[in-house]
């Protein structure tokens, strides 16, 4: 038996069990370029399935990598029939919310304590008030992985077989890959409290008729199904992405560490930004070699620390990776490796995009 | 000296080492638990991720990355491991210990004060009766009888003055039970309270941290301002 394993990801592209893909590193290593290309490739190879990609980043990039703007709600990219695109926004999120939550105490207002609340929430105090909470982002892209989960479970509006999440820097990634434990561990302490004081909180709820434990237990199955699906290696993986560098790995390194003790998925590194200069001779760029010899160092400690990774070795292309087209081209290296002797050129092909 | 007083000195000394040795007990307890297997191999861990930190810090992560890192592996399971022994000797030592102190319970605390019971009323000496005289009746009578005797004292009160019980708590029987010497009890009592004595004068003398005076601060309004001459000065 062949133990092997291939330096690309042909088998995640062409998977079809995969429901939840993320895609995350150290800040500024190709994140986004990568989870588009991955996207896309997955998008190509599966024509009868519908994909989705959301950024959770708060600093969002997937309206730049693919050159049109997308938004709160999910679009399809300009060319492709079964690829979506979404970037989450907390501010315009929580601004909807604080709407909603206008909305309601003005209609349930006659008696003028509605209106009070209406004028207090006016201007967004409430999005101003919970967007200054610490880890909001993370838990709206949860809330978002949660009406995804419902949405496909009622059959209601637009489903998609596979979500791509390009995720926020290691830190923030961590944070939103430990809610599910975290929620599931509070709403069992709710569920204690609840159940004792669960009449005498339905009472005091008694205007607006709102069922707390009913809630809760329905949150909490919620987030119990989601568990389940992170930790299920055939539903969820986590592409690691990096460049060979020394603290760009030793951020993987830490990631790996911490996705392996949550119990996810985890056995792809795609290495960015390799130079490949022995086979660019004809620039001969001194600095080129140079910056090669330290990346091949790096690669060769890399090799030797995940053997039983795929580990995808992407090239450092000429211009911007920006535009579908440019994306198509550079993400084929992850469905076949890059050959530097003959695919060398391509690097070279891509389009301006200015 | 009586056999009853010997064998009460005994239990006092063993009680006074255990209590003057407390702190101790942990450091014996640790060498004497069956977890020393587990302490051994503990000791071996510790030792052998010591070893680890300090190989990883003697090379340069950049130039080592992978070497590095496999160690920031293994120090991440020893640690790992490390704290699992140490969860796992906690409780041996725990449940050690809670045997320990049922033994000492059932071989000291236990007999003693069924010892006190059953031969509190002992006398471990006699007095004469020209030294008993010299004391009230009360007095000799708890000397001999224990605190029981303040208690059965509103009796003999009361018998004496209505002429009741006379065969049972009669004066004369009761007062002869006051002349038979100082009891077990009361000369066990005795002895602890001197010993406690003893411990605070020596604890307040060499012991005790010296507290420093507190310092005086001089405020405005204490500061007394001396009339020395009186003469006014005119223009």
């Amino acid at each position: 038996m062949d133990l092997t394993v291939e330096p690309n990801l042909h088998s995640l592209i062409n998977s079809t069990t995969h429901k939840w893909i993320f895609v995350g590193g150290k800040g500024g290593v190709g994140k986004t370029t990568s989870s588009c290309s991955i996207a896309i490739q997955m998008a190509l190879s599966q024509p009868n399935k519908q994909f989705l990609l959301i950024s959770t980043d708060p600093a969002h990039n997937l309206s730049d990598a693919f050159g049109e703007k997308f938004g709160k709600d999910a679009r399809k990219v300009s060319g492709m029939d079964n690829l979506s695109c979404m970037e989450i926004d907390p501010s315009a999120a929580l601004k909807d919310m604080n709407d909603m939550a206008v909305s309601r105490a003005n209609s349930n207002g006659g008696d003028g304590q509605g209106d009070d609340l209406g004028s207090l929430l006016q201007g967004g105090a409430l999005a101003d008030l919970t967007g200054s909470i610490p880890g909001i982002d993370e838990a709206l892209s949860f809330m978002e992985v949660m009406k995804h989960i419902k949405r496909q479970e009622q059959g209601e509006g637009e489903t998609f077989d596979t979500v791509i999440f390009d995720t926020a820097p290691t830190g923030h990634t961590l944070r939103f890959l430990q809610l599910p434990n975290t929620l599931s561990k509070l709403l069992d302490k709710f569920g204690e409290i609840t159940n004792k004081l669960g009449p005498m909180l339905n009472s005091f709820m008694g205007a607006g008729n709102v069922d707390i434990s009913g809630k809760l237990n329905e949150l909490k199955a919620n987030v119990e199904t989601i568990r389940q699906q992170f930790t299920d290696p055939d539903l969820t993986t986590f592409v690691c992405v990096c460049i060979s560098e020394f603290l760009s790995l030793y951020e993987t390194e830490r990631l790996i560490q911490e996705l392996i003790s949550y119990d996810m998925d985890v056995n792809s590194i795609i290495v960015n930004q390799l130079l490949f200069a022995e086979n660019d001779q004809e620039h001969n760029c001194k600095r080129c070699q140079a910056r090669w010899k330290m990346q091949r160092k790096y690669l060769d400690q890399i090799d030797e620390l995940y053997e039983d990774f795929h580990v995808i070795k992407m090239p450092l292309c000429a211009g911007e990776i920006r535009g579908l087209n440019n994306l198509t081209k550079f993400s084929q290296f992850l469905d076949k490796e890059y050959d530097p002797v003959a695919d060398g050129k391509v690097i070279y092909e891509l389009e301006d995009k200015e | 000296m009586h056999w009853a007083a010997a064998v009460a000195v005994l239990f006092v000394v063993v009680t006074k080492f255990l209590q003057y040795t407390a702190k101790y007990h942990d450091k014996w307890i640790s060498q004497m638990a069956p977890g020393t297997e587990l302490s051994k191999k503990y000791l071996v861990k510790m030792k052998e991720r010591h070893e680890l930190k300090e190989f990883n810090n003697s090379i340069s992560a950049q130039d080592n990355y992978a070497k590095w890192t496999k160690n920031n592996r293994k120090l991440d399971s020893l640690d790992k491991e490390i704290n699992d022994l140490k969860n796992d000797i906690q409780s041996q030592n725990k449940a050690f210990q809670g045997h320990l102190h049922k033994l000492r319970l059932l071989t000291i605390t236990v007999p003693f004060f069924v010892f006190k019971i059953v031969y509190g009323k002992v006398p471990v000496y006699k007095l004469s009766s020209s030294t008993s005289a010299l004391f009230p009746t009360f007095v000799t009578g708890v000397w001999s009888q224990g605190w029981l005797y303040v208690i059965l004292h509103p009796l003999r009160t009361i018998s004496q003055k209505w002429h009741i019980m006379e065969s049972r708590f009669g004066t004369a029987k009761f007062d002869a039970m006051a002349l038979q010497g100082v009891s077990l009890g009361i000369w066990v009592w005795a002895l602890m309270n001197v010993i406690s004595g003893l411990e605070f004068i020596i604890n307040q003398l060499f012991l005790a941290p010296q507290m420093e005076p507190p310092a005086t601060v001089e405020t405005q309004a204490e500061k007394i301002v001396d009339i020395l001459d009186d003469a006014v000065i005119l223009d």
